[in-house]
């Protein structure tokens, strides 16, 4: 069963009976009738305004950053200090785009394989009176305010978390990655990701039920008629088909992941100023969005202001690569699964 | 045995033809069955540890704040104003009064 089913079959190709000969007019093709031409522009109106409203956020933060990027003396990129104010401003985005990638990354090498499994789980393996009730349970997760994550990772799971950091730091800490860097396990940077994982967990949960649940029922009954076991069927079948699904949601739970605020900046323990940097997953520290949200109530003169924003830049950069990264992906697998 | 058998319920085919040509073509179906099994006991077990956290934020939220819910307003209030009393004040100012010139 080493040939994928691709989802290309005979049917496709024999002829429309409803094809009378007649030339196709196309997608574009209208009425010319007054609700036509009004649904028309109010689509393309639509459109227009959601791309102009992101390329204005995008002017106004490089118009608020430029100021307080030209000021710094810091290398904005590479630093780790956070000074954004005085005569001397120097700051610099390495830390947080470190503690903001990496928690994500945790995040996602968590909830992608455990959601994609419960996904499977929902729509192949669940008993009929079990798959609904499931969906709606992991649909729940949705619904937890991610305030009660972040409380109820302080002050209930984080001390469970303990033990696994001990363990881990003890045998694995010769590896920078894994060394303990001090602060309690609840407050660290791997934590912070398992927390987000579970926030995440609907989301790609409930984008590849839907695609797993299109997967046409021929492609599955055919692969089991020749006898592929379950397991095998949803190998060739149903994943393949899935797969630009499955990116889809895995990107959009990195997108929460990446600017989830309110559960990181409870969860994680900023880092002293003085104390020195390192890339331990067992470290503190701050993301963007928690940096930015923990330090709203200092935006009190336009250099500090810009600081932030420019950080504020990054993030926004950082999610629109993302999102386009996806985009080519799923765009390149579309062939293959339609 | 037993595996050989869980292949047969999904593809009745693989398991006549691993049973008809002898036991090499046998063990092939043997580790597929076990990768299937184990494929389904992945999927339960995924479902089980989505659930947790839910189960345990929704136990965990009930247990230690589910008993502030049964305490309706006026209780609370009646609660405080006993304690004011008790305290030998009027009001929440006097008690505030009274604690900071005792502290002080």
């Amino acid at each position: 069963m080493s040939t994928s089913i691709t989802g290309r079959s005979l049917v496709d190709d024999l002829p429309d009976p409803d094809d009378h000969g007649n030339p196709h007019e196309g997608d574009r093709a209208g009425t010319g009738r007054w609700g036509d031409r009004l649904f028309g522009g109010a689509a393309k109106g639509s459109g227009i305004f959601v791309v102009l409203l992101v390329s204005l956020v995008g002017f106004f933060l490089v118009i608020q950053a430029v100021p307080s990027l030209m000021n710094n003396n810091a290398n904005f990129l590479t630093s780790t200090e956070w000074i954004p104010s005085g005569s001397n401003p120097r700051f610099g985005i390495a830390a947080l785009l470190w503690a903001t990638v990496i928690t994500s990354v945790i995040a996602m090498a968590i909830a992608v394989p455990l959601g994609v499994a419960v996904a499977l789980f929902i729509t192949e393996y669940a008993p009929t009176w079990l798959s609904k009730p499931a969906a709606v349970i992991i649909d729940l997760l949705a619904a937890v305010p991610s305030i009660v994550f972040g409380f109820w990772g302080l002050s209930v799971a984080g001390q469970y978390f303990e033990p696994v950091k001990a363990f881990m730091a003890e045998y694995l800490g010769w590896i920078p990655f894994f060394a303990d860097a001090g602060p309690s396990a609840k407050s660290t940077l791997a934590f912070a990701g398992i927390i987000l994982a579970f926030m995440i967990l609907p989301i790609i949960t409930a984008i590849s039920r839907e695609v797993f649940n299109q997967v046409p029922t021929a492609h599955k009954e055919g692969a089991l008629a020749l006898g592929a076991t379950k397991w095998e069927m949803i190998r060739t079948a149903v994943l393949p088909f899935g797969k630009p699904g499955v990116i889809s949601g895995a990107m959009l739970g990195l997108g929460r992941a990446l600017g989830e605020t309110l559960a990181v900046m409870i969860l994680l323990s900023a880092l002293n100023p003085n104390a020195p940097w390192s890339f331990s997953i067992f470290n503190g520290g701050e993301t963007f969005a928690s940096k930015i949200a923990l330090n709203a109530g200092e935006f009190d003169s336009p250099q500090k202001t810009g600081a932030y924003i420019a950080a504020g830049l990054v993030l926004f950069i950082l999610t629109f690569v993302v999102n386009s990264i996806a985009r080519v992906v799923i765009n390149r697998r579309k062939a293959f699964s339609e | 045995m037993s595996a050989m058998t869980h292949v047969g319920e999904d593809s009745p085919r693989a398991s006549a033809a691993s049973t008809s040509t002898g036991s090499d073509l046998g063990g092939k179906s043997s580790s597929r069955a076990i990768r299937d099994q184990a494929a389904r006991i992945i999927m339960w077990t995924a479902f089980g540890i989505a659930v947790i956290p839910l189960i345990w934020i929704l136990a965990s939220t009930i247990l230690k704040g589910g008993h502030m819910l049964a305490l309706t307003a006026p209780d609370q209030l009646e609660r405080v104003r006993n304690a004011l009393l008790k305290a030998g004040a009027r009001s929440v100012y006097h008690t505030v009064l009274k604690q900071e010139a005792a502290n002080a």
